[in-house]
């Protein structure tokens, strides 16, 4: 049921965590929920200025500072249970080795491929859709894909017929105008 | 009423309705199916295209893109794990799975046929029993509305992921960003920092679609290696079996009566019902299965359940509509506006005052379910090609319609930069293994449980109310039980395996 468990390359095996792979989660969860309380902290100080209204007992910020404490209240608890879980294992033979360069390594390309995305979803308006995807979808798929000359002239072809061929659908079928370039 | 049947019938069973259902039910299917562009947005953009239509033959094809809609959002949350509206999420947890495991033309195959006849029963249930159904739902107040949201909250938090405070907090977190925007009663911003990409808060489907669509095809990507392979989704041959998947459906009658059952009436609880029926119907199949921990893992109760509750909520969310002039969904909504449009007035005397409209939306329910299950059948091994589409190629695709579908919601470029940044947080839930599902709901769900708390408050300050109202003690009874159980089962899980080990 968990998403982890759907995302296993197929045939692999389960492997059991080592107690390294269990200490790394352990701070991994502790770091979060950590930064979490403290962001749902300052939101709930910010939550106590909202003006209070006439007509009902709960005024604009009750809500949201009543949830903000539910979370404040997990993430306590899942820090508490992290620790006691980085108490219960010990530290083995694997202590001292940073696993960060390796993790950003394995995870290069997922790295790169948010980049590409998140450049071309902040310059959508000002690239415009179709010049905008075209270069978001050769980027990628160039990031992406293997090197042969055919497989580059088949993303071409995609980007392009995607591309343009999306924006003239919307605009000439479902009367949707996609954003239109500032620049050009 | 028998005279209102037969006009009803007369007005439907007429070429041009029928082909104008005919290319409903493939526009919903095909744009369901796209990750990024949902049901809601398949009706929205029909809308226009029915105003020169009667208006029968307009509802009949908005209702088809609907029912299309519903197996369309089965091949993207199989195939992809992105769920194509929210009351297809529990489809990801056992169809997906599946498919990666080389059986996607099992799990549509089953999907398929689920759906079918989820949208058979709830049209039958919606035809004998909408009146007093509806009157059901209407005695729920404020308090009830509130109950009911805390208990959905609970059900699903324990549903999905290891760690039941891993739910929790996911559907807190969900909560917290549901209030991000403008207060539902006085308009005061909150947490909007004065940015204007915060300033009309965040719309659930671009939530639904960064967390879901962007996360997972992030994911899609981390083995870089096989990636420039040229990997596609599935390394197996695909097969697509329909007559199989039929028997195995019917092979499970009483999980799918369950399901389509709970999918009619929860559904038809205006609002709310929608999202969480599916996952009601799925979380009821889990607790009544012999072995629950199989559900996760691609098991075709869980396809079974997800689907037929998720399909039944189409009759279902037609049910205040049709009784009681309140639309039970954004959908609903829209084919409200399409009566209107034709200057049908929508309310409590619709059925007596235009009944061969309601009998032909009934006969038009059942006439897009046999459409949609031809459409699908003859066409599912073309979509099934996806899954032959290097993923170089897939996810860059998938990833530009989703910026489309995001962008075309509101017209809004601050809605994609959201759906970046929402996508990113995704991912590091994801590997932080934290579940999605209870977050997306916690952001729907979120301001309908603010405003009727706040409405409960409105009526009567009496916090009592809440415990001493029967249906909301129950709902909040169910509730505690709920989480009470998922604690029970998972400590005595662990304690099993600790005594094994």
């Amino acid at each position: 049921m968990s998403e982890r468990r759907s995302a296993r390359p197929e045939g692999a095996a389960e492997e059991a965590p080592s107690t390294g792979d269990v200490r790394r989660a352990a701070i991994s969860q502790i770091a979060f929920n950590a930064l979490l309380f403290i962001v749902f902290l300052v939101l709930f100080v910010r939550a106590g200025t909202l003006p209070d209204s006439a007509w009902e007992p709960l005024g604009a910020g009750a809500f949201p500072r009543l949830a903000l404490l539910v979370a404040m209240v997990f993430n306590a608890l899942i820090i508490a249970s992290e620790i006691r879980q980085l108490r219960a294992t010990r530290c083995g033979g694997e202590a001292g080795r940073s696993p960060i360069t390796p993790w950003l390594w394995r995870h290069r390309l997922v790295a790169a491929t948010l980049g590409v995305f998140g450049a071309y979803t902040l310059t959508l308006p000002a690239l415009g859709f179709r010049a905008g995807t075209f270069i978001f979808l050769l980027a990628a798929q160039l990031l992406l894909g293997p090197r042969a000359l055919g497989a580059r002239l088949v993303m071409l072809v995609i980007a392009a017929v995607f591309a343009f061929g999306v924006d003239a659908l919307f605009r000439e079928v479902f009367s949707i105008m996609l954003p239109r370039s500032r620049l050009f | 009423m028998p005279d209102a049947f037969l006009m009803g019938a007369g007005e439907l069973l007429s070429l041009g309705t029928f082909l104008t259902m005919l290319v409903g039910v493939i526009a919903g299917v095909i744009a369901a199916a796209i990750p990024g562009f949902t049901i809601t947005m398949a009706i929205v953009l029909t809308l226009p295209l029915t105003f020169h239509m009667p208006a029968l033959q307009g509802v009949a094809t908005m209702l088809a893109v609907y029912v299309g809609g519903f197996t369309g959002g089965l091949i993207s949350a199989a195939l992809l794990g992105i769920p194509g509206t929210p009351s297809a999420v529990a489809t990801t947890f056992d169809a997906y799975p599946m498919a990666r495991g080389g059986e996607p033309g099992r799990a549509i195959g089953i999907g398929i046929w689920a759906s079918f006849f989820g949208t058979l029963v709830s049209t039958l249930v919606l035809m004998m029993a909408a009146p007093p159904l509806a009157m059901v739902a209407l005695k729920l107040g404020a308090w009830e509305y509130f109950s009911l949201i805390v208990f959905a909250m609970t059900v699903v938090a324990g549903l999905v992921g290891a760690s039941v405070l891993r739910g929790l907090l996911a559907g807190a977190v969900g909560l917290v960003l549901a209030t991000i925007g403008q207060d539902p009663m006085m308009g005061v911003p909150r947490f909007t920092f004065g940015l204007d990409v915060l300033a009309a808060g965040l719309p659930f489907l671009v939530v639904l679609i960064g967390l879901f669509a962007v996360s997972q095809l992030a994911g899609e990507v981390e083995d870089a290696e096989q990636i420039q392979r040229g990997k596609a989704l599935v390394g197996v041959q695909v097969r697509f079996r329909p007559w199989q998947s039929l028997r195995e459906v019917l092979s499970r009658p009483v999980n799918l009566l369950r399901s389509s059952l709970l999918g009619v009436f929860i559904g038809a609880v205006p609002g709310a019902g929608g999202s969480i029926a599916n996952l009601l119907a799925y979380d009821q199949a889990r607790r009544a299965d012999a072995d629950p921990e199989r559900f996760g893992t691609g098991v075709a109760e869980g396809v079974v359940a997800s689907e037929a509750g998720n399909s039944a909520t189409a009759g279902g969310g037609l049910i205040p509509l049709i009784a009681l002039g309140i639309p039970g969904s954004a959908v609903d909504a829209v084919l409200m506006a399409s009566l209107m449009v034709h200057g049908i007035s929508v309310g409590p005397r619709l059925m007596w005052d235009n009944g061969e409209l309601v009998y032909g939306m009934f006969l038009a329910m059942i006439v897009a379910a046999f459409m949609m299950l031809f459409v699908c059948l003859l066409s599912m091994r073309l979509f099934l090609r996806v899954t032959a589409v290097p993923k170089h190629i897939l996810v860059p695709v998938v990833l530009a319609c989703c910026v489309v579908g995001a962008y075309s919601l509101n017209n809004r470029a601050t809605d994609v930069f959201l759906l970046f940044g929402i996508g990113v947080f995704g991912y590091v839930l994801r590997k932080l293994d934290y579940p999605l599902a209870p977050m997306v709901l916690g952001v729907i769900l979120g301001p309908i449980a603010e405003t009727n708390l706040r409405r409960a408050l409105m009526n009567n300050e009496d916090w009592t109310l809440f415990l001493t109202r029967p249906v909301s003690a129950a709902l909040l009874a169910l509730a505690v039980l709920s989480i009470v159980l998922t604690v029970r089962h998972r400590w005595r899980g662990q304690t099993r395996s600790t005594s094994e080990a």
